[in-house]
Formats: structure tokens, sequence, C-alpha cells
């Protein structure tokens, strides 16, 4: 197809094979052998290794990063650059943005991670500031994507397992535990899970996890009481302020909105219920309400 | 050999201008020129068959200036970074119905870019995450003003205000625009369905924040280590404690918050944001034992 489209254009020719083999190098790594035979293949121009290496030559002092993939005879090239014209413009970074942003709030922990891989794919797609911006995942750049596929494994399997936990209180300490479910909440994950010592059911920050297998010692569950918290507050709350992703409307009334507490876990219920100020009108778990008022009591000495 | 190579070269100068924005033959020879490049009108239409040969689909009808649709340049994603691509289209699934051209720019260019050929029902698995909203649009708008910091006009509530739009946040209950209300100074949670318009105004400089005097708590215990710093915080770090300065959130919103740290955070600064803070927790404590 080439050489019909450019015979007697020796400059067009040598324009065409340049982008060809930028084209062939940008869809997969090539050896030089390989480069030839495609182009032959792909494009019907047959070349010689010295003229394909005037063209890499050529390609590497244009600016194009062309590497050996590794050492020895029989290496491939590896293209290191993007073209200029792919670039997202800035309303379509402003996208990939917004849509990691979403996804640090909404989505599961298997799809953020999906994302961020395709970012990454997309890497030389934005220009380094852009993308230094759209591929900050916070917490999930610093938490071991392995690991959370193996706490998974065994939040499936519902095996017990010894965890190597970093507890700011406590420091490293081992849990004997039952994995639960997979968290996320203010963009960060947690494992919820039970275990002989506490009161039945805890959330672990995932990166404080060091470690997780198969426990040979004997588990017995406490049981749970799986009372749901809710609280009541008025309408037009909700209307300024947007519902927490742990928070269910399960009912309403002329003037108010009783709000069910998706959490198990009494401290983060009192954090949000506290977080409300004096808006909240009722509480339905005691447990809860002198938690806050526990809270606040030891709050108000700070400042007598 | 080398001066063939090197002309060679010419055609990408084509494609880099062309990407830019579509141009003219003749367009095209005079911006080559200003990169010393000199090619007659001719050799302009020979290039553009060379590339559509190498599968660029470039739009040209007569008088108009060619255009790029699409190029032969794709990628091959593995199974995760598909996944990834699944989750993006089906995150643009829920602007359909969008008037924004540059949506829909965007949707064919990601489209265009990736060889996979996704399942339609495989993308349908996030579009309930858009709560009832005719103002996508807006969203669109809002969204591109976060990313390019911009001061820009909302009438909201039937009032117009000026603000620095700042973040989304989707919600069951709606999508909700953090933004730093200029007049106020200060941050607000807006829910973007009371948005009727959003007009620009300008791009943000870096001084158009006034900062009044902020309050500054202190954080102790495990919040030292895990205290995520919000939008307009400062931290300063001393021994077996953080000061932070919050300059713009809502006074009574940024008490609420502090509340739920309980004796890990302790109101320092100023004096009358101290008292202001005992108060509030006396009238909480009032608040829920009467409950």
């Amino acid at each position: 197809m080439g050489r019909f489209l450019l015979k007697n254009d020796r400059m067009l020719l040598t324009g065409f094979r340049l982008l060809a083999i930028l084209k062939l190098l940008y869809e997969k790594d090539l050896q030089k052998k390989e480069i030839i035979d495609c182009l032959k293949k792909e494009f019907n121009i047959s070349v010689s290794d010295e003229t394909l290496k005037l063209d890499l030559n050529t390609l590497i002092k244009a600016g194009y990063k062309i590497k050996r993939g590794h050492k020895g005879n029989n290496y491939k090239l590896k293209l290191d650059k993007n073209f200029i014209m792919l670039r997202f413009t800035d309303s379509q970074s402003a996208f990939f943005s917004l849509l990691k942003d979403f996804a640090l709030e909404n989505l599961e922990y298997s799809e953020i991670y999906a994302l961020k891989s395709f970012y990454n794919k997309l890497k030389n797609y934005f220009n380094e500031n852009d993308f230094s911006k759209i591929n900050n995942f916070g917490f999930f750049d610093i938490v071991n994507e392995k690991l959370i596929i193996t706490i998974n494994h065994f939040i499936q399997s519902q095996e017990t397992c010894d965890i190597i936990y970093s507890s700011p209180q406590k420091g490293v300490v081992k849990l004997v535990t039952r994995l639960k479910k997979l968290n996320i909440k203010n963009n960060k994950l947690y494992v919820r899970c039970s275990n002989n010592y506490e009161d039945g059911e805890m959330l672990l920050r995932a990166d404080n996890i060091k470690q997780v297998s198969k426990s040979e010692e004997k588990y017995r569950e406490l049981k749970t009481d799986t009372k749901k918290t809710r609280y009541k507050i008025s309408k037009e709350y909700f209307k300024t302020h947007p519902l927490e992703n742990i928070e269910k409307i399960v009912g309403s009334d002329k003037n108010t909105l009783e709000i069910e507490l998706l959490e198990t876990n009494n401290f983060f219920n009192a954090q949000r219920i506290i977080s409300l100020g004096t808006n909240c009108i009722s509480v339905n778990n005691d447990i809860i309400k002198e938690r806050i008022i526990k809270n606040l009591d030891l709050a108000l000495e700070l400042y007598k | 050999m080398s001066s063939v190579l090197n002309s060679g070269l010419k055609i990408f100068d084509i494609i880099e201008i062309l990407c830019e924005s579509p141009e003219s033959r003749e367009n095209l020879r005079k911006k080559l020129l200003k990169k010393n490049i000199s090619i007659e009108t001719e050799t302009v239409s020979k290039y553009i068959r060379t590339l559509r040969a190498l599968g660029f689909e470039i739009n040209s009808t007569k008088g108009n200036p060619y255009q790029i649709v699409k190029t032969p340049f794709k990628i091959s994603l593995n199974e995760k970074e598909k996944s990834g691509l699944i989750v993006l289209l089906s995150f643009l699934k829920l602007f359909e119905g969008c008037k924004s051209k540059e949506y829909k720019c965007f949707k064919d260019k990601v489209t265009e870019l990736v060889k996979n050929k996704i399942l339609q029902n495989e993308i349908s698995k996030i579009a309930d995450f858009m709560p009832d909203n005719d103002n996508k649009d807006i969203i669109l708008k809002l969204n591109k003003y976060i990313y390019s910091p911009s001061k820009v006009r909302i009438f909201y509530l039937n009032t117009k205000s000026v603000i620095i739009p700042k973040k989304l946040k989707f919600a069951d209950n709606g999508v909700f625009l953090v933004a730093y209300h200029i007049k106020e100074q200060k941050f607000k949670t807006i829910n973007t369905k009371f948005i009727k318009n959003v007009k620009y105004l300008s791009k943000l400089s870096e001084n158009v924040m006034i900062k009044e005097c902020g309050t500054v708590f202190k954080l102790t215990g495990r919040l030292i280590r895990n205290y995520v710093l919000k939008e307009g915080e400062v931290a300063h770090y001393k021994d077996f404690e953080v000061r932070v300065t919050n300059f713009y959130e809502d006074k009574d919103e940024l008490l609420n918050r502090l509340l739920k740290y309980g004796k890990n955070c302790e109101v320092v600064y100023p004096v009358e944001d101290r008292e202001l803070m005992k108060k509030k927790i006396e009238k909480m404590i009032k608040h829920y034992q009467s409950m």
C-alpha cells in the first residue's frame, strides 16, 4: 500500500516508514527482525537492516525514546514516548480527575485498582503535571494491593487467619480473626473482622496490616449485637449536606428524616453523629448516646 | 540519505499542527514555514494522502480545513486495565444526555483509543450512582473549573454568588459542590441541583484568597499520624503534637467536625473560637442528655 501511494517520492516514503515503525512499536515491543517483517506484511515496505537502523536513529534524534528491552542479542525495542497528538486536553484531564474522586468515594477497591492500572496505561497521554495530579490515588498508592487480594481471599474462604497489625495504640500485635468485608470510608480502606479479644467486631485500617496468613489456632466467634443505629434529623439539613456513604434514608415525615448507619462499629457511628452537632434530633442506640456524652465530657475537660 | 530521513520527519510536524486545530492547506503550509519547513501546497496534499494510507482519518470537505478525526495508534489493554476502562465508560454513561461537546469528544477519544470492544452490558454497572439530577452539564462545567482553578459566578437558590469551585462529592442525596465563597470568605457545600447557571469569570490568580486569621487546633495521639489535612489547612509538627490552621471552613461546620476527635483535638486559637467550642460542647452534652 505504501509503495503504491508513494512511489517516486523518497521523502514521503521515509515519512510513511517512520510513522509505520512508530505505529508498530506503539502497539508492542518488537525485535528489529520483527519490525522488518511487519513493515513488509502490514505496509508492503521492504527495508534492509541498515535502513531500519537509520530510521530508528532518526526517530531517536527527533525525541522519541526507543530503548533496548534487555541486554544480549534478540532484544526487543521499546517505545517510551507518546505522540503529542494523542494527549488529553485540560478539560479531558479534568474528566479523569473527577472519575478518580468519584471512584475513591463510591467504588469497590478492585474497581479503584483497575482504574489506577488503566490510568497508568494512559500515562503518556497526559503531560507530567496533569498525570501526577490525576494518578494520585492517595491511600490506595500506599496500600499493598497483593495484601488486599490475600485479604479478599480470606473473606471469601471464611478461613481463620493470623493478622500482624500495627495498632496506633497497642503497637504491633498479632490477631486471630475471621475477615468479613473490605470497606472504603473517607477515601481509606478498612477491613471489617471479628476476633476473640474485642467486643466481637472491629475495623482495621488496611495500611496498618503488615501480614495475613492462615491460622492454626482454634477460633471461637463471639456473638455480636447486630442492631443498626438510626438517628433523626431535620429534612433541611440534608438539602445542603451530602449523606455519607455509610448512611441510608429509611424513613421520613413532614419535617424529619430517619437515617440508618450501615456501619456496625460504634466508634465510627458515634463520630458521625457528633459531627452533626445539635442538628441530630434523636438516636435509637443508648450505647452510642453514652459514648457521645462520654467523648464530649472528655473534650470539655480540655477547655476548663 | 540523512537529509531524506530528516525531511521525512516533516510528516510529524504536520500531525502536530493538525492535532492542535484543523487547518486549511494554505494555513498548514504557512504554519510549517514558521517552523522553517518550506513545502509546496501540492506537497501538503501528498502528505495528507500519506497519513490516510497509514490509517489516519482526516476530514476535509471542499473549502474546509483538514481535521484529524481518528488515528491508527491504539493501545491494547490487559484484563485489569480493561476493567479500569469499563469503570471509565460506565462513569461516562452517567453523563449521557449532556449537551457538552467536550463530553462527546472525550467519549469518542477514549473509545477510539482502545482496541477492546466493550460489551454494553458490562458498562451499566455504576449507572445508578448519579442521583436524580438534571444538571449534568453544570456538573461537568464545574468540574472543568475545579481542574483549572477559576473564579465563576453561580446562580444558586435565586442568588448570585462568586465562588471558586474546589471539589465535587457524589452522595445518595445529590451531587454536592465544595466551593470557596469569595464574599463570605469561607468554604461552603452547595447542592448542585439548585445551581441554575455557571458563568466563567476569570482564571484564578495566586493571591485571590485573602487569608483571614484562621482557627488553630492541636491534635494529639493517633491523629498526629492519621489526620488528613482538609482543603485550606496548614499543619505544623512539633514534638508529640501537631497544630493545624484552618483558614476557610465554615466555623460551625469546622467545630462540629473537630468534636468527633474528642480529647485528641483541642481548639487553641483564637480565644473566641475556644470559647465557642466550649459553649458548643456544653450545649451538646445537654442536648444528648435530654434526648
